[in-house]
């Protein structure tokens, strides 16, 4: 799929071999741990591989690898957005209080917008004061957890509109809605990440931003428009989840936001910025939502997956390191 | 000789910068079809000026600047381009994880249908780099590349602009011959079509051939504009750059030579170096020259501790008797008062984001604190770097100044007055004056006759010959990682020293 979106920049691609090295070397070993853990897991758990757990697999990486596409844009250029969780607590208790006053639609809408604007506001405090973006993100955060909570009452909103739960259940030719959409979203990023300016621009600010200033481009513009694209995935990230669920929860975000940092540097972005690619990204997501699908078939406790999940960053960031 | 038409005028140019006057005043003017050499000491306010000019900097209110005779504000990088300008810094820049391509068309991607074409693109930068005689492939990423490529994309891609002024700011930083005679032929073919070309070096070799006219700036002023026709060459400038009669470049003062104080015997590293044995006595200073990658700059690592070693032996006077130096330790080299000029002060020497003061006594903090908890004087920190300061006329506004902001040569100063402030005896300079103007070389080899004065020894490694013949009392010459001659100075010439450095005599 992107995975040769992701070499356009190489003249050519011929031959299968060329290719699937080209694949290796963009998303490295991952893909070969991806496949060996679905195998592993099926082999426990002949379960793991009926249709009926991929739709679930498949859904529940839909959202981690929304919002980790927004977290990535923001990796991209050695910054961090740890605000996005508590982006999708406020969403969603807007989305649910809208769509009981305004109708199904406008309940949808509402979190997009919302994600926007709170990436329009990080990425203009980050770039105008040039403050970093872990401080400025970690104050947003906690302005988004508390409002979440007043507008909601600390309370879970239920009883929403008929048809409210369609974004997240619906399907398009036994193809659910959410995983359609996740689809046209990595081709959209694709295409603004390797064939328009303002994505090669975010690589560019990741490597050398004085470069990027001295060839005449707004730097300024460019941050606040990524920041902006990470809170509009992570609104839509949201409206769907708050669909999901059928109700506005405050604190809907759980640890969706850590494992979106995980995601991006098991997909091999790196924290200097500049570096890593989509197909990494989504790869690293569908990782971890496998894992955690698969020890939930197997049996292994939510705790012990915790603590292997965190080997498996370590591990990722070590081999990474190691192939330089 | 014809006068050519105006193209370019400042007047009154005038920034400062917080605590800073940086440009203090200036007027300049550029013809058509010229090239303009700007010279200067470091500091004297150079890039402050092409910033202006190239729009990175803003300046302030009060003067004008005329392009053709229209009077022009220089918003921004880009809005210079639009107005013809274009400029090579001195530090190469790129992108590191982009293809050479995308680095030429960065600002100004090829656009259809919304999307960038990257074949397009690729195939403009091939048909660029073969026009500029300079092939490359540009799918290659600019990681991959090394520091002269690196420049020549940077100079390729502003010569494929509609360039009416072309500032270039040390442009043959580290290119070969090869690369530098490409680089000419270029910028004769821009003057010949008309623009104008602002060039800054240090290099008189260069200016001579390239330039029409100089013109001196000193500490932030306008001192004087020449014709190139009219003088013998640079070292005529060198009074108006540094506003003094320079008696010598090399004030060479010898000093009583004592007793043995380092001794290098039969050191050998796998690859660097192989048995080079050589001595060092008190008052006395010993050049070390070879070509590149000769090895002699491991030699010097490995002495210090930086750099470990496989056999042989460091040997330095200690306790009035020659005494082994444990190996790869730089911590027993210091105590042992050796102190060490690393060739690059900025990733290997300073420690730019901290204070001048903090960067003087940073290896020998242990002076400066209380014997029981440890605590800093922060009284006596202040008070000696107040010291090396005055001694080593350091020009900064403060010794609390961050180092980063001073100029090369003053940043040379800050490091060796942490080289004193740790009581060196034994000094190791790797490259001392490489990046410093004149004036503040001076004061270096000054400062090194200082030192030899006091009964201190001084190794020199340095690429620069002159400054080998000028300074040292003994050569020893390294050709691939052994040493083929050690001589006295006076009983040699440079040819000699040369023919054994490339290895023509052993």
């Amino acid at each position: 799929m992107e995975m040769t979106q992701a070499n356009l920049l190489t003249a050519e691609d011929n031959g299968i071999k060329a290719r699937l090295k080209k694949i290796y070397n963009s998303t490295g070993m991952l893909l070969i741990v991806f496949v060996a853990l679905i195998l592993v897991m099926g082999i426990i758990n002949p379960r793991f591989f009926t249709i009926g757990n991929s739709v679930i697999l498949t859904r529940q990486a839909c959202f981690l690898a929304l919002i980790s596409m927004g977290q990535m844009l923001v990796i991209l250029t050695g910054g961090v957005d740890v605000s996005l969780g508590a982006i999708i607590g406020l969403c969603s208790v807007v989305s649910a209080i809208v769509a009981k006053e305004y109708g199904v639609m406008a309940g949808w809408m509402t979190p997009i917008l919302i994600g926007l604007l709170v990436g329009v506001f990080n990425g203009f405090v980050v770039a105008i004061f040039r403050i970093d973006s872990f401080a400025v993100t970690l104050g947003s955060m906690s302005i988004c957890n508390g409002l979440a909570l007043i507008i909601s009452k600390g309370l879970t909103i239920y009883n929403l509109p008929k048809g409210f739960k369609d974004l997240a259940y619906a399907k398009v030719l036994s193809v659910p809605l959410p995983v359609i959409i996740t689809i046209a979203v990595i081709v959209l990023m694709a295409i603004i990440l390797y064939r328009m300016r303002f994505g090669r621009y975010i690589y560019a600010v990741g490597g050398n931003p004085e470069a990027l200033r001295l060839a005449g481009v707004n730097v300024n513009k460019v941050t606040i428009g990524l920041f902006a694209g990470a809170g509009l995935l992570t609104g839509l990230c949201a409206a769907i989840l708050t669909s999901r669920i059928n109700s506005g929860q405050p604190n809907l975000g759980g640890s969706l936001m850590m494992d979106s940092i995980a995601a991006c540097v098991v997909g091999g972005v790196t924290f200097q910025g500049g570096v890593g690619k989509l197909g990494g990204v989504i790869l690293g997501a569908l990782f971890l939502s496998a894992l955690s699908n698969g020890f939930d078939l197997i049996g292994v406790s939510s705790f012990v997956k915790q603590v292997i999940v965190g080997f498996i960053i370590i591990i990722a960031v070590v081999i990474d390191k190691m192939k330089k | 000789m014809e006068r050519k038409a105006e193209l370019l005028s400042m007047f009154k140019v005038t920034k400062s910068f917080p605590g800073v006057l940086a440009l203090d005043d200036i007027s300049f003017e550029l013809r058509k079809g010229e090239v303009h050499a700007l010279v200067g000491e470091n500091g004297a306010g150079k890039s402050t000026f092409i910033k202006i000019l190239s729009g990175a900097h803003k300046m302030d209110t009060g003067g004008s600047i005329c392009i053709d005779k229209k009077e022009v504000e220089i918003k921004s990088p880009s809005h210079a381009n639009q107005l013809g300008i274009y400029t090579i810094y001195q530090e190469v820049t790129f992108i590191p994880h982009m293809s050479v391509a995308e680095n030429v068309f960065l600002g100004s991607e090829i656009i259809e249908n919304g999307l960038i074409n990257h074949k397009k693109q690729i195939e403009e930068t091939s048909r660029m780099f073969e026009e500029f005689g300079y092939p490359i492939d540009p799918t290659r990423m600019a990681a991959d590349l090394n520091v002269a490529e690196l420049r020549m994309i940077n100079i390729v891609k502003a010569l494929n602009n509609d360039v009416k002024i072309l500032i270039l700011d040390e442009p043959t930083t580290s290119l070969t011959d090869k690369e530098k005679n490409i680089l000419f032929k270029n910028i004769v073919r821009l003057k010949n079509n008309g623009a104008g070309v602002i060039y800054i070096s240090h290099r008189s070799g260069e200016l001579k051939e390239l330039a029409d006219r100089a013109t001196v700036f000193r500490n932030g002023k306008y001192v004087d504009t020449v014709e190139m026709a009219d003088i013998k060459g640079l070292d005529d400038l060198i009074p108006l750059m540094i506003g003094k009669e320079v008696q010598n470049k090399y004030p060479k003062a010898k000093a009583p030579i004592g007793h043995e104080i380092l001794r290098i015997n039969k050191l050998s590293r796998n690859k660097f170096f192989d048995d080079v044995s050589f001595n060092l006595h008190s008052g006395e200073v010993v050049g070390i020259f070879g070509l590149v990658g000769c090895g002699f700059e491991e030699v010097l690592g490995s002495a210090f501790g930086v750099d470990s070693y496989d056999s042989g032996e460091v040997e330095i006077f200690h306790n009035n008797k020659m005494q082994p130096l444990r190996k790869s330790s730089t911590r027993a080299a210091l105590d042992n008062n050796i102190a060490f000029i690393p060739r690059d002060r900025k990733t290997m020497g300073l420690l730019m984001n901290l204070s001048v003061a903090e960067n003087v006594v940073i290896s020998s903090y242990k002076d400066f604190s209380q014997k029981i908890v440890n605590l800093i004087n922060s009284r006596k920190v202040q008070n000696t770097a107040d010291d090396y300061k005055k001694k080593l006329n350091i020009k900064t506004p403060s010794v609390k100044t961050i180092v980063e902001t001073l100029s090369g040569g003053n940043q040379q100063k800050v490091l060796l007055a942490r080289a004193l402030c740790s009581k060196g005896e034994v000094f190791l300079f790797n490259q001392p004056t490489a990046g410093v103007d004149v004036g503040a070389k001076i004061e270096i080899y000054e400062f090194m006759n200082k030192l030899t004065k006091a009964g201190s020894g001084i190794v020199i490694v340095s690429y620069e010959l002159q400054e080998i013949m000028g300074m040292c009392d003994r050569i020893v010459v390294m050709c691939q990682g052994r040493v083929v001659k050690t001589v006295k100075t006076e009983e040699t010439t440079s040819d000699e020293i040369l023919a054994y450095a490339f290895g023509y005599k052993n």
